[in-house]
């Protein structure tokens, strides 16, 4: 069920590249703040998805059987169309994808979160009908990561997301597993997205 | 709010510290005083499904503790402490609670660890609460692995999400050490925060 998260991207504008790449600009830096330097990201990343703004064809990939050791990879091909709402803070992308393994419908809402400049990523699957604990987390150097911890199977594990390779026309995600604390990661969803509408 | 969230981190890393030389000591005190056998005890009990990886802890300890005072702040400044960890056996083993008491320059603190066995997953969750919350955070979850425990968990430090990871090692029948620390990184790099080395005083039934 967790496996069936993805992620759809592209860079829209020149300058969606710029807004993600490292912002060093700390809103506030009071005297004798306890906020610790190492956790004050770079400050304003309430652009950092803007790139996703628009209607874009998908190519799916999903592992049909995560984290037992399985390399056994089925194919999707389909659609997604992000909207931007409270002026890019939040958008929601519907997600529609079909394959010989089936068809899913699945809906992503993001949430920038302008205290601790995160972002939150909460995934649905038309299936079941609700949302999962979102993926938290931020673009550095145009890479964005977004990390939780939810069950699969009933074991806890980590979850990760990374958006990369994105440009004004294309984007890839990727969704990896990882039992041991972040020392291993297996990938099992992976789409490649190009735009087709602004 | 931050000092008692940073303050139930600390508590929390020293009585899963605890927890862990409890678990090697128990296990050593039942069977044998050497620690390899502690260690196979651990490894059998991992395979059989995990409701005794606690075993080895039950029994009253001394512990000493070494908490970063402000964790992911590049700050360098530990304060010290001194206490008494008390862990008793429930459900047959497949929970545990731990008192922990503990006093340093940087003040006196009460904390409490419920470890519940989950035997579907078998996993551990490791759930913490300072008197000073008054409250359960978030647990965090795992397995013990050759003798090691490892727990993690997601939470929000000053604001931001960070994994959390608690680490249970160096298990004899008569000590152990625990280590909590902070990725802001999702795991690539590690922040050591709460160092405990317990030794034990009394076995569960003194």
């Amino acid at each position: 069920m967790k496996a069936h998260r993805h992620k759809i991207w592209i860079f829209l504008f020149g300058a969606a590249v710029s807004l993600v790449s490292p912002r060093i600009v700390l809103s506030q830096t009071a005297p004798g703040s306890e906020k610790p330097a190492a956790q004050n990201s770079p400050a304003d990343g309430q652009h950092d998805f803007d790139f996703e703004i628009g209607t874009w064809k998908i190519h799916l990939k999903k592992l049909v059987h995560p984290l037992t050791g399985s390399t056994t990879w089925v194919e999707f091909d389909g659609t997604s169309a992000t909207r931007k709402a409270w002026e890019g803070r939040a958008d929601v992308e519907e997600f529609e994808t079909d394959g010989a393994a089936g068809h899913i419908e699945g809906m992503t809402v993001r949430l920038y979160n302008p205290q601790s400049h995160q972002w939150s990523l909460y995934w649905a699957n038309a299936k079941d009908g609700t949302f999962l604990t979102p993926l938290i987390g931020g673009f550095k150097d145009g890479r964005g990561e977004f990390y939780d911890q939810e069950f699969y199977e009933g074991k806890s594990i980590y979850n990760r997301f990374i958006w990369s390779e994105i440009t004004p026309n294309s984007a890839h995600f990727e969704q990896s597993f990882s039992t041991d604390g972040g020392k291993t990661w297996e990938t099992n969803w992976i789409t490649d997205q190009t735009r087709v509408k602004p | 709010m931050e000092k008692m969230q940073r303050l139930q981190l600390v508590l929390r890393y020293i009585v899963s510290c605890a927890g862990i030389f409890f678990a090697a000591s128990s296990i050593g005190l039942a069977q044998t005083d050497s620690a390899k056998s502690v260690t196979h005890m651990l490894i059998s009990a991992g395979q059989s499904g995990g409701e005794h990886d606690f075993d080895f802890e039950f029994g009253t300890w001394k512990t000493e503790l070494t908490r970063l005072l402000h964790p992911l702040s590049d700050s360098h400044t530990w304060v010290k402490y001194e206490g008494t960890i008390v862990v008793h056996k429930v459900w047959n083993g497949r929970a545990n609670l731990v008192e922990l008491e503990a006093d340093g320059s940087a003040g006196h603190f009460e904390g409490l660890s419920l470890r519940l066995y989950n035997p579907q997953s078998h996993q551990w969750s490791l759930n913490f609460a300072s008197s000073r919350a008054g409250t359960f955070s978030q647990p965090t979850i795992g397995e013990f692995k050759n003798g090691r425990g490892e727990f993690f968990d997601q939470e929000t430090l000053n604001g931001r999400a960070i994994l959390v990871r608690f680490v249970i090692s160096d298990i004899t029948p008569n000590s152990c050490r625990f280590e909590q620390a902070f990725s802001a990184d999702g795991g690539k790099t590690w922040e050591v925060n709460w160092i405990a080395k317990d030794t034990r005083i009394k076995g569960e039934a003194d």
